[in-house]
């Protein structure tokens, strides 16, 4: 029997396996909740630049217009880039592209990483990726 | 919803980001009253990048220039500032034709 089969199939072993698995599954858990967490530090950032810049009844409005018109929620803004892009475009033009920017500068200033790369989608991966690995696992709900 | 209406008001608000930059200034702090040279370095930009933004947005009607004594001085129209707003949550809703 190979070492791995013996592993598995000795119960000697299920106290270490179920702990390994746990701790699998846990880290697993503490992902998603982080990736969450992201979505929501995404859709402050968003919903404060929106309406620094263009004033509360501007955002609220555009948060309407998104959901309503577009079927883009505000929970899956930060999972729908691309989806949000293509929405800020076709309502604002060519100024979306700066909207775009003022929020990934806002986002990469609150994580205290260096300027936003140009592309948003770029932006948005990479402050996440630098959010999932900075956010300390204390700090995410439970 | 009135596309052009809305996407020339956003080109002239927010079209770059120095003029999205002063408008997120004067929101923040609408009580500011000061030189282009001042309200540039607030944003860490140059006065001589700073300045034509302004005009665009004096020209709309959404920042004010006025003289005291010496100095050009900028400000916040908070009056047509609003009505800017209005107009543009009005386009964002379709509800303005222009």
């Amino acid at each position: 029997m190979g070492k791995d089969l013996e592993v598995r199939l000795n119960p000697r072993y299920a106290p270490v396996l179920s702990a390994q698995l746990a701790s699998e599954v846990e880290l697993r858990l503490l992902d998603n909740e982080k990736a969450e967490a992201f979505g929501s530090f995404f859709l402050q950032c968003f919903e404060n630049t929106v309406s620094q810049i263009l004033g509360e009844g501007a955002k609220t409005s555009l948060l309407e217009c998104l959901e309503k018109h577009k079927g883009l929620k505000r929970d899956e803004m930060a999972i729908q880039v691309d989806v949000l892009r293509r929405c800020l475009k076709e309502i604002f033009g060519e100024a979306a592209i700066v909207l775009e920017r003022m929020v990934a500068k806002q986002i990469y200033r609150r994580l205290d990483l260096d300027t936003p790369p140009e592309d948003f989608g770029v932006a948005v991966e990479q402050a996440e990726q630098a959010y999932m690995n900075a956010t300390p696992n204390l700090l995410v709900s439970r | 919803m009135n596309e052009t209406g809305l996407r020339e008001l956003s080109e002239k608000l927010i079209g770059t980001e120095i003029k999205a930059e002063l408008l997120r200034l004067f929101h923040m702090n609408p009580g500011i009253l000061d030189t282009v040279e001042s309200i540039a370095r607030r944003i860490g930009r140059l006065p001589k990048d700073v300045d034509p933004e302004i005009s665009t947005l004096v020209e709309l009607g959404v920042l004010r220039r006025e003289r005291f004594g010496e100095l050009d001085v900028v400000s916040l129209n908070v009056s047509k500032d609003r009505e800017v707003q209005k107009k543009l949550i009005a386009l964002i809703e379709g509800g303005v034709k222009e």
